[in-house]
């Protein structure tokens, strides 16, 4: 008898992850990622103690879910646990799924550079006894914007550029004609950039003379011709402190031979 | 005392299995779902797929006279390296088998082309490969740059500070843009490349198609303001905000006396070697080099940031807002490397609208013996 429950006990041990493999899987293969600031890179997590905080909300395969700590208070020790989100909310006692609920210490830091090795890696650094104890989860498939120089290609940064597993979440596109970057006059960006979800290319009109450039718009590039928007010149060369370049027989923009620069009600240069 | 064992055993397998159905979610997780392996992977399979350089490969290099590089991020030399089993990718030393369980499928995104290959890794398990091609656009940095108008007579000043532009390394393919074609179900640009091998440069193309394939893309057909940015060798590269527009004749050097085509132009008296020939048609593959085919990809005619195949070979077309009457780089294999149009800036007229003599503008480089129909490339642009 006893030895049918000891085969039993190891066939069941040895079907089971230990936590930190099985973190590693639900994390490793998200497709997005937004991290609480106030618990990245940070320190240990301590206070508020007895508290759960919710220290990321991910998606993975179209499905939200959020990472929960609960900082230890006395001899309650700390609990890391996961939770799928219900009507886009995360409540950290929903039911979910604990990994470790035996944390004397633990914090998790964001390791992002262009260097190649160690790179878009989550890193997790705790403590369930004596021993200082570390956990690298390889966020694969997380791009980031990156700082572009010579012979790079156009993709964003991540930890292996060019490889990514599983599905792809669904993306919202942004139609022709849509402000993907809008500044205004005081060179605040009024749209965040989203150019990267334009299907047809990106153009950028003159407007205001903005370090970061003139509003951005989704569309094939018409520009230069009659009635369509002056081909940008750039800003530097221009050499200029005026709030707004676009007026009439502005040199920020190329027209067509025999076509002049005009504002347009929208204060974007134009060919006329 | 029988009586005791059999509750204590009843007990604790009532335990047992109240555990394993608490803990059911933590199952064993199999090989392809473990980081450790995916990150491994990711990273050895990016190598092979942006390098092309596998040891062995050469079954899957079958194209004729490209460079190596043209392997660089293609599909098919991907896929026929699975299938032909030359991938030696291991864990614990063990190597992985890998199988294509059905064909691969291209994905366009906004930002870029990416292949979706599934896999059965190890018989066993399927896992969702997706590669981007990371190979076709190089970026173009942020700068002052000259635009040469008026066959090079005018030199218009611009600047790309904090703008993101990527150009196409290389001319459209037919694999390319039959690739689009296929999608998009256009069987007149299907039928029109259909004789082309795979590897050519895309010719043939009506204007309007070859702005529907880019902007496929979210791209744009390439501009001439930024086929000289990316062709005319800066006078310092580590010096960005440098005003100074010399403007080098040629894309692969500062120093124009440097250059074989150089001497070969002022009429110097020069014989160049074999090698000397062969190298030279590999940057500017003009008249002088109809003994020798056309390499596609050359490496050596890459400019300074990376581009290539901007001189000799097909002509090509560009966009050109401030000057629309010099619409088609003229550099092609219909002069000889003595003619002056084997210049960055030197350009002629297409109006699109055919392909005979009376539809181009050759200014003062006539073509001798006008061809049937004269090639035609293009390449896109990006903005981002």
């Amino acid at each position: 008898m006893i030895q049918v429950l000891l085969i039993l006990f190891t066939f069941i041990s040895c079907n089971q992850e230990s936590w930190e493999t099985s973190l590693q899987y639900d994390l490793s293969s998200i497709n997005k990622v937004n991290f609480a600031k106030n618990y990245l890179n940070k320190g240990d997590l301590k206070n508020p103690p007895n508290t759960w905080l919710k220290l990321a909300t991910f998606e993975r395969v179209n499905k939200k879910k959020c990472l929960f700590y609960k900082t230890p208070y006395r001899e309650k020790k700390g609990v890391l646990k996961i939770v799928e989100s219900l009507a886009g909310k995360c409540s950290a006692f929903s039911k979910g799924r604990v990994y470790n609920d035996n944390f004397s210490a633990f914090r998790i830091n964001y390791v992002s550079s262009t260097h190649a090795e160690k790179s878009n890696i989550l890193e997790a650094i705790y403590s369930t006894g004596k021993e200082q104890l570390a956990l690298d989860i390889p966020l694969i498939n997380i791009t980031s914007p990156k700082k572009y120089e010579r012979y790079d290609n156009q993709l964003d940064f991540s930890l292996v550029p060019d490889v990514s597993f599983g599905e792809e979440s669904n993306q919202l596109l942004l139609e022709n004609g849509k402000v993907c970057h809008g500044v205004n006059s005081e060179c605040q960006e009024v749209v965040g950039y989203k150019c990267d979800k334009c299907q047809n290319g990106v153009v950028e009109v003159v407007d205001y003379n903005c370090p970061q450039g003139g509003s951005k718009y989704c569309g094939p590039n018409k520009c230069g011709k009659k009635n369509q928007i002056a081909c940008p010149r750039g800003y530097k060369i221009l050499n200029t402190k005026l709030n707004s370049l676009c007026f009439e027989g502005s040199p920020a923009g190329f027209c067509e031979p025999g076509l002049r620069t005009y504002c347009n009600e929208k204060n974007i240069l134009i060919c006329l | 005392m029988k009586k005791i064992v059999i509750i204590t055993g009843v007990l604790t397998l009532t335990i047992l299995v109240g555990y394993f159905f608490q803990h059911k979610n933590q199952r064993k997780l199999t090989l392809v779902e473990k980081s450790d392996f995916l990150q491994a992977f990711a990273t050895e399979i990016g190598q092979l797929w942006r390098n092309a350089d596998l040891e062995g490969d050469q079954l899957c290099k079958k194209a004729l006279n490209v460079d190596d590089s043209y392997y660089q991020c293609h599909p098919d030399y991907f896929k026929c390296l699975i299938d032909k089993n030359l991938i030696d990718f291991r864990m614990k030393k063990k190597k992985v088998s890998l199988k294509i369980s059905s064909s691969y499928k291209s994905i366009q995104r906004p930002t870029h082309i990416e292949y979706l290959f599934p896999l059965k890794v190890n018989g066993l398990y399927d896992l969702k490969l997706r590669l981007k091609d990371s190979c076709r656009e190089v970026f173009l940095p942020q700068r002052y740059y000259p635009f040469l108008a008026n066959q090079r007579d005018v030199t218009i000043e611009w600047d790309n500070f904090n703008k993101k532009v990527f150009v196409d390394r290389n001319l459209s393919r037919v694999w390319e843009v039959r690739q689009w074609a296929t999608k998009v179900k256009n069987n007149i640009v299907l039928k029109k490349l259909k004789e082309l091998p795979a590897s050519d440069i895309a010719i043939n193309l009506e204007i309007v198609e070859m702005q529907k394939y880019c902007s496929y893309q979210g791209k744009h057909i390439l501009s001439a303001k930024v086929y000289d940015a990316m062709s005319l060798h800066p006078e310092d590269i580590s010096s960005p905000e440098v005003k100074l527009f010399r403007a080098p004749y040629f894309p692969w050097s500062r120093k124009n006396t440097k250059t074989n085509i150089f001497k070969i132009q002022k009429k110097q008296d020069i014989t160049l070697t074999e090698k000397q020939s062969e190298n030279l048609c590999k940057r500017v593959y003009a008249k002088n080099c109809t003994s020798v085919p056309f390499q596609s990809y050359s490496s050596l005619s890459s400019t300074w940031m990376g581009a290539r195949e901007t001189l000799g070979g097909v002509m090509e077309y560009v966009t050109n807002t401030v000057h629309p009457k010099e619409n088609i780089i003229l550099s092609s294999k219909y002069y000889p490397w003595s003619s002056h149009v084997h210049r960055v800036g030197i350009r002629g007229y297409w109006d699109g609208e055919g392909r005979s003599m009376n539809n181009f503008d050759f200014g003062k480089y006539p073509i001798q013996v006008f061809p049937n129909s004269l090639d035609i490339g293009f390449r896109c642009m990006r903005f981002k």
